[in-house]
């Protein structure tokens, strides 16, 4: 367009001064349309919810393409730019995204401000498409695709031995992930890691009797939830895993030893989850 | 900030404005296809792959949404339902007014369909057959719940519940003098309710909100085998609550936002039998509180804060014993302990724009933890890290980020009778000390306005360097490259390569003596696929995917000479042809063509039958796969 070329200081410069002087135009949308409805991706916007005037919280329903695009100024004459987005766009992520922000507010993005995506300068419009019927990122069967054009290692993650299921949409990103922000670490949906896990796996939660330390403690110190070259998405496979902490029996470890056979040390230590076994038994862990 | 808070609005005469040229869609709109086809496959793992087993297939997608002139809107979401991991969502309601919705989804995972073992299990127990039976490892998950919320621009109030009830069949071990790998029954529900309030402002927000969760085992709570009563304990049944409390405020180009949530979790299941201990009331007490403030503080320079802090109180009660076990063979002594957890954890970090294109960004991390119960017990991470970022340059952008972390702590107390099964000189990796080297190089380039590259670069070690025995080191590399080339309008062509290598070193003590093992996990990914959309006056598209991926991991052990574990590799090529073809403007035609194939191999997985390979050890035989499998399906869609 006539103004990609333009320098994101100049441009943010002209729009501040637009912006804070209000010229919107006489017309609202029709005014805009009268040039820009022979474009169809303009016109998809009336397939979805900012397009629809009898919703009040949509754009249409106030200042219309200016509520998005800012006022009009003198653009219809070419004169002046308007407010635009996406990666390509010659405006801040965090210009854009004040727009964006000034209606999509609340608990799930609350902690956006303080977010890696935000951090990163990521565009709202980087992920989300309006003009559409349907934002494709909201589609689980799209989502992750998205997420895995930045996020490589996690893509190529996915394809390890094990990893959580994400091939066909049975869990996605957001499964675990609040991509908008949270105030977990890792920006995860619940109050912290081990919690987010407890959700699918409610069994390892307990508490039990006897408690495995770290297994109380951390997910991840023994898991990578992205997937491993390991079976159970597990960082290292038992009994290396195990000797990272605990001296072992027998230092005989071939592979038809009892000690590696089979599923090794949970040969015998069955419940390294947790224990529910009133003696001896269940302090190791064994029953 | 071109909010429409901050709009200036004096001039706007919007009395005149009546959209003649907007074109809302209201009725039905959308895409319903129904699809069939079949699987060939020998082995029911491929359904991880495939999405299906041997035999027919047959799934229906549907993204259909209905609109009113009034502003009500229903939607059906529908995704491979009628497959083994297939999902609906029906929702209806008006945005700011009301809404429900009602999910539905299966997921299935397949470990294994031929696990062989003489023991089966009946009447809560496990017994021997005299034959070798065929078992299936495989986890149904069957999800369904509903959501609703009232309210509007100001308050929200909601509502949801989620069950999850899982069936199936998983690998387990008993040990009971020999020991028998078995397939053990899974039959569980979980169910979550959550209910809350939400308040917001121009330029705040606050909610409340009360999360419940119950764990129900529908199985006894442990397993006979044999003569042996309770030889295999199962996950209690267990509970817990959460209230969250939630706030935000902004104050110009300055956000604050903070958290606390109170909860408990709580499990009294019977115990597994009575022995030293007659009776168990189980609860954990947790705290959790978090702040977080960003700050644009000048043009170009942004600051942020964060402190969390963490608290997992263990309160349970044991009845009719004084907690301590005692090895009635060696005299060995284990005293109950209640593990409590408290973490504090500060964040600071700053951005800083230097020029057009040029922008640094830096941060220092504190994280202490207090564990009890532990031979040490308080750690504490101090971390730094720094990045660059250039976007100013035409074709090409750099990403630099490089961090620096150390852990240290209280002494060790290794010799205390609680941690008698381990040496004084082991030191556990998740508490030892840790120097942690980490950096990461990313640039991307665009010689062309259809063509870009991308490219990334990671290394990471950590450094137990006070560790004698236990984990030493491990490093972890790797690297991925991508490329895209729009090569015209209707042609698209992607591929793909990335490789990781994580090599770890561990001094490992035995009650025979000490070895020196090295694993090294390999991990390569790559790809291709094209798309060519156009052909037949553009009614038919055509495309082809291709993805291979190889895990392996290698361990060798010295002790003396130096020897190696057998196999463990996973590998897999999986292909996609497709092909769509539109019969007019609302109908077309879709054709899948998948091929899978896969092997993998655990050297662990010893064919066991009859007992004679290992002695004393039952396992579920030969565990590995190796098959290819197909896939056909035709797919029908109608625009609504």
């Amino acid at each position: 367009g006539t103004w990609d070329e333009m320098p994101q200081a100049e441009m943010e410069q002209i729009l501040d001064t637009k912006f804070a002087d209000g010229k919107y135009s006489r017309q609202g949308a029709d005014g805009c349309l009268m040039c820009h409805r022979r474009n169809d991706t303009v016109m998809a916007l009336f397939d979805g919810v900012h397009g629809r005037a009898d919703q009040s919280k949509s754009p249409m329903a106030g200042l219309q393409c200016e509520a998005c695009h800012g006022p009009q100024g003198t653009h219809r004459n070419k004169s002046e730019p308007m407010i635009v987005f996406g990666g390509d766009a010659p405006l801040s992520a965090e210009k854009q995204n004040s727009v964006c922000m000034s209606c999509h507010q609340g608990e799930e993005r609350m902690a956006w401000h303080t977010s890696t995506h935000n951090l990163e300068e990521v565009a709202c419009a980087d992920c989300h498409k309006v003009h559409v019927a349907q934002d494709p990122i909201l589609d689980k069967a799209t989502e992750v695709e998205t997420c895995t054009s930045c996020h490589t290692r996690e893509k190529a993650d996915m394809n390890k031995r094990s990893s959580h299921p994400m091939q066909w949409g049975e869990m996605t990103c957001t499964s675990c992930h609040n991509p908008h922000g949270s105030m977990a670490e890792a920006d995860l949906i619940s109050f912290n890691l081990n919690d987010t896990c407890y959700a699918c796996h409610a069994e390892k939660r307990g508490p039990f009797l006897w408690e495995h330390q770290p297994v109380v403690d951390n997910c991840a110190a023994c898991h990578n939830p992205h997937g491993s070259v390991n079976d159970g998405m597990l960082t290292q496979r038992a009994p290396q895993l195990c000797l990272d902490c605990h001296q072992g029996h027998n230092a005989d470890r071939d592979g038809t030893s009892i000690h590696t056979a089979g599923q090794s040390c949970l040969n015998c230590h069955t419940q390294v989850h947790g224990s529910n076994h009133p003696d001896r038994a269940g302090s190791k862990l064994q029953r | 900030n071109y909010g429409l808070a901050n709009a200036n609005l004096e001039a706007v005469d919007t009395s005149k404005w009546e959209c003649k040229r907007c074109e809302p869609v209201n009725g039905y709109h959308g895409e319903v296809s129904v699809g069939a086809g079949f699987v060939d496959a020998q082995d029911n793992h491929a359904a991880n792959r495939l999405g299906d087993t041997d035999g027919f297939a047959g799934e229906v997608d549907a993204d259909i949404r209905y609109r009113s002139e009034t502003g009500y809107q229903a939607a059906i979401d529908a995704n491979k339902l009628g497959s083994e991991n297939g999902s609906v969502r029906l929702a209806a309601g008006k945005a700011g007014l009301a809404n429900a919705a009602f999910n539905y989804g299966t997921q299935t995972h397949w470990k294994n369909d031929g696990a062989i073992s003489p023991f089966a299990f009946a009447n809560d127990g496990f017994a021997l057959t005299g034959a070798d039976v065929s078992h299936d490892l495989k986890v149904k998950r069957e999800t369904y719940g509903f959501a609703f919320d009232l309210g509007g621009d100001l308050w929200n109030t909601y509502a949801n519940f989620q069950r999850q009830d899982k069936t199936g069949a998983r690998k387990a071990s008993i040990y009971s003098g020999s020991i028998a790998n078995v397939a053990a029954p899974i039959d569980s529900t979980t169910d979550r309710w959550e209910a809350g309030a939400k308040l917001a402002g121009q330029n705040w927000h606050t909610s409340a909100a009360y999360v419940a969760s119950k764990y129900d085992n529908n199985l006894a709570n442990a397993f006979d085998f044999g003569y042996q009563q309770a030889a295999l304990g199962t996950a209690p049944s267990n509970e817990a609550y959460h209230v969250v409390l939630n706030g935000n405020y902004s104050l110009s180009r300055t956000h604050f936002a903070g958290r606390f949530v109170t909860g408990k979790m709580t499990q009294n299941d019977d115990l597994v039998q009575i022995g030293g201990l007659n009776g168990f009331d189980g609860e954990v007490k947790t705290t959790d509180a978090s702040f977080r403030v960003a700050s644009t503080v000048a043009r170009g320079l942004r600051l942020t804060a964060s402190y969390d802090y963490s608290d997992r109180e263990n309160n349970s009660h044991v009845f009719g014993g004084n907690g301590i076990s005692v090895d009635g063979l060696s005299g060995d002594i284990t005293e109950y302990a209640r593990y409590d957890i408290t973490r504090n954890t500060a964040k600071l970090g700053a951005s800083y724009r230097i020029a057009q294109g040029y922008r640094v960004d830096a941060g220092y991390e504190y994280k202490q933890v207090e564990r009890s119960d532990l031979e040490r017990e308080e750690t504490n991470d101090h971390g730094v890290w720094g990045r660059l970022r250039v976007t100013a340059l035409d074709n090409w952008n750099f990403g630099l980020k490089a961090g620096y972390s150390s852990r240290d702590g209280s002494e060790f107390e290794a010799n205390r009778a609680t941690s008698s099964e381990d040496n004084v000189l082991l030191r556990r990796y998740t508490i030892a000390d840790r120097d942690r080297l980490e950096a990461e190089f990313k640039v991307s380039h665009t010689p062309l306005a259809n063509l870009s590259i991308d490219a990334t670069v990671r290394y990471a070690n950590d450094d137990y360097s006070d560790s004698e025995y236990g984990l030493i080191e491990a490093d972890d590399f790797g690297y991925d490259v991508s490329l895209n080339w729009g090569a015209s309008d209707k042609l698209n062509l992607h591929a793909f390569v990335g490789q990781q290598w994580i090599e770890s070193e561990q001094r490992n003590l035995f009650q025979t003596g000490t070895s020196f093992d090295q694993t090294e996990d390999r991990f390569l990914n790559a790809g291709f696929g094209s798309v060519y959309r156009g052909l037949f006056t553009d009614a038919l598209s055509v495309g082809a995917d291709y993805l291979y991926s190889d895990s392996e991991s290698e361990t060798s052990v010295t002790i003396g000479s130096t020897g190696q574990y057998g196999d463990y590799f996973a590998t897999s090529h999986s292909v996609n042809l497709f092909s769509t073809y539109d019969l007019s403007e609302k109908m077309g035609l879709r054709l899948d063509y998948r091929y899978e194939r896969y092997q993998d191999s655990d050297f662990a997985n010893i064919d066991n039958i009859g007992n004679g390979n290992v002695v004393n050890l039952y396992t579920l035989g030969n565990l590995n796969h190796n098959y290819n499998a197909h896939l056909v399906m035709l797919s029908f869609s109608y625009a609504l």
